[in-house]
């Protein structure tokens, strides 16, 4: 039988497209099959200025900034994806209609876009240490080289400081950091006096290394700091596999088919079958491919396993790190002079390791606050909008939001199903469950607590702790765990699928354990691994 | 009174109360498209407390601060709200939503605005009450 192509990569996100690129550079035929959902309204209104130039000067802004359905002014309390900016609303476009998903103690974010959750990622690049990658399940000699090949496609600006053990290691390829702005500068500043009480009491700052460029490479340019880094991505410094996807579209062995959802699959003797949903058209379609390697992210894959499996009511386990944030006011930068050009990207990292072996550590990346508005910020006051509008303008340049996050593992409470539900277009639904045991609450709220103390240290008074729905890490891991026995429902250590010749699972889907620190690197990492070894498996 | 022209009262209203100007054209223009697209269904106490809120700058910030207080989540305070972001979104206003550095008189604008908003806040607080919400 002959095939459309040699490899169907399904997924178009910071895996996908990963994967897709090593498999191209192979010479091999290769398609990604995606919905591909993108902005087309909002992004071409933005002018390529900076943001307070923009506030002063266009009249359009509201388009943009509000959205043109008054999306932007977000009003329900906090949920998973309403940290979106109308811009970036299209990366959860129709995940309700065509990726159902129900549960009572789970939110996660799923996406549907050119790029996957990859358009609007944060950009910190952490290398995860040795006890990690074998937590993981991951294989470090050869993670260690997809780093530096990773890093060397997408570009990642760093600096070698007491947090590099912790997520550059030896990482090949670093650019210098972008300039630190001034809010943060002040942060880095006061850890520079009381490091030796922090040190001591196992926490480590530094600059978070991002894929955010400070020189150009491949023809994108480095960092304006236009301060719009979360409604448009105007000068492309800041990486997004949506330009993986665009720079591929060149090569005459790569096609692109989008408004594709796949739904499942079938190996015959000579390759794989791939069923589709149109989302245009509603009709089913079919592809062929020597090898299939999935990369819709660990729940988009665990519905198109199940349904090609037949899974019946097979439980899949689920990791998803728990995240809160923690608004703090720097008090010693009240009232300074506004910074114009900055990048409101987190450019601050700190960790904790109390066990001092770079595992099962805690992570607080630090931003600053200005271009998502204030009205957001004074909603959350106790006070009239006048008033507060007053006293948020004077506090703007002192606030530091520190994300938390914690590491995860696998847990009883914690799975997700695909069960039948005759109006969906697919004709089923996800279903998860996702509860800790009481001793997950007491070591995060522990570390919690820790980590507040570590920030009144830093000069930052916390004001409060918001609590985000489980799934708002947006770090999804651990559908089908890598194991050797070759059981169903998992993944050999080189990313096969168990139980199928040709099909490999270039997402996180078989990371056993999720570090606290960002997953999105070493996803890309596993993903070019993943796709070497579908190529050394012909 | 048509609908828009008393969406356009409302806009400058709040205006008035949030940044002390009268909205232009553009922002009444705004909100009122906002109020049709939104359509905020208010109950009776609501529309009561709304009503005297438009005809008086000083119910406005009073039952603004109540209701910041004791019904955050209410729907006057969504209208508020969605009115305080177009205002932000405007040129003409964006200046009083950036950033500002401290003044000579160092932190007495906070201080004063601190101060204001929680007398507010005990006079909305009886204001909401009564009214019923």
């Amino acid at each position: 039988m002959k095939t459309d192509y040699d490899f169907i990569v399904v997924g178009s996100g910071a895996t996908g497209a990963m994967a897709a690129q090593t498999l191209v550079e192979s010479g091999s035929r290769v398609a990604v099959l995606d919905v591909g959902e993108k902005d087309e309204v909002y992004a071409p209104l933005i002018p390529e200025q900076d943001f307070d130039t923009l506030r002063r000067s266009d009249p359009g802004q509201h388009r943009y900034f509000l959205g043109d359905e008054f999306e932007g002014v977000p009003w329900a309390t906090t949920k998973v994806g309403s940290q979106l900016t109308p811009p970036r609303n299209f990366l959860t476009r129709n995940t309700e209609r065509f990726l159902p998903f129900e549960s009572e103690t789970l939110s996660p974010m799923e996406s549907l876009a050119r790029g996957g959750l990859g358009a609007g990622w944060g950009t910190g690049c952490y290398l995860y240490s040795k006890a990690e990658l074998g937590a993981a399940g991951l294989d470090e000699p050869g993670i260690l080289r997809a780093y530096d090949t990773v890093a060397a496609r997408i570009g990642v600006s760093g600096t070698f400081d007491d947090v590099a053990p912790y997520c550059l290691r030896e990482l090949r390829n670093v650019q210098p950091s972008i300039e630190l702005e001034e809010n943060s500068a002040a942060v880095y500043r006061a850890y520079q006096r009381r490091r030796a009480a922090l040190n001591a009491r196992h926490f480590y700052l530094g600059r978070q290394p991002q894929a955010v460029l400070s020189a150009p490479m491949h023809g994108r340019g480095a960092t304006q700091y236009r301060d719009m880094e979360y409604w448009s991505d105007g000068d492309k410094s800041a990486y997004r596999s949506w330009m993986t996807i665009d720079q591929l579209q060149k090569a005459p062995n790569f096609t692109y088919h989008e408004r594709c959802l796949v739904t499942s699959f079938s190996e015959g003797p000579s390759g794989v079958a791939v069923r589709v949903l149109r989302t245009d058209t509603g009709e089913t379609q079919s592809f062929s491919a020597r090898k299939l390697v999935l990369a819709p992210g660990p729940l988009g894959t665990a519905r198109i396993v199940a349904r090609s499996l037949g899974s019946g009511d097979q439980t899949m386990p689920f990791l998803c790190n728990p995240y809160c944030y923690i608004p703090c006011l720097q008090w010693r930068r009240l009232g300074s002079e506004p910074q114009r050009l900055r990048s409101s990207l987190g450019q601050l990292v700190m960790f904790m390791d109390e066990g001092g072996q770079n595992f099962d550590v805690g992570m607080a990346v630090l931003f600053s606050y200005r271009s998502l508005l204030l009205f957001k910020l004074m909603k959350e006051t106790p006070l009239n909008f006048a008033d507060a509008r007053v006293i948020m303008q004077y506090l703007q340049s002192a606030f530091i939001i520190a994300g938390i996050h914690h590491p995860e593992k696998p847990g009883p409470g914690k799975f997700l199903r695909l069960r039948p539900a005759p109006g969906s277009p697919t004709g089923d639904m996800l279903t998860g469950q996702y509860t800790f045991s009481d001793a997950e609450n007491a070591t995060n709220l522990n570390r919690e607590r820790k980590l507040r103390w570590a920030l009144r240290t830093l000069g930052c008074q916390p004001l409060r702790t918001i609590r985000v729905p489980q799934g708002g890490s947006i770090h999804y891991a651990g559908t089908l765990p890598f194991d050797s026995s070759g059981k169903p429902f998992t993944l050999s250590p080189q990313g096969r699928l168990s139980g199928t010749r040709s099909v490999f699972v270039a997402d996180g889907s078989g990371f056993r354990y999720l570090p606290a620190k960002g997953i999105t690197f070493t996803l890309m990492a596993n993903a070019h691994c993943v796709a070497l070894e579908s190529l050394r498996n012909e | 009174m048509t609908e828009e022209q008393q969406h356009h009262l409302e806009a400058d209203q709040i205006a008035l109360h949030v940044v002390g100007e009268h909205a232009g054209d553009r922002e009444k223009e705004l909100y009122s498209r906002a109020m049709v697209k939104l359509s905020p269904r208010l109950t009776e106490a609501e529309g009561a407390l709304w009503g005297s809120m438009v005809r008086s700058r000083r119910t406005m910030a009073w039952a603004d601060a109540g209701l910041a207080l004791i019904r955050p989540s209410s729907v006057l305070r969504r209208k508020l709200l969605v009115m305080v972001a177009i205002l932000e979104a405007s040129p003409g206003f964006a200046g009083h939503f950036l950033p500002r550095r401290c003044p000579p008189q160092g932190a007495l604008p906070v201080a004063a605005a601190a101060i204001r908003g929680a007398f507010r806040g005990v006079a909305g607080v009886i204001l909401v009450k009564l009214s019923g919400i």
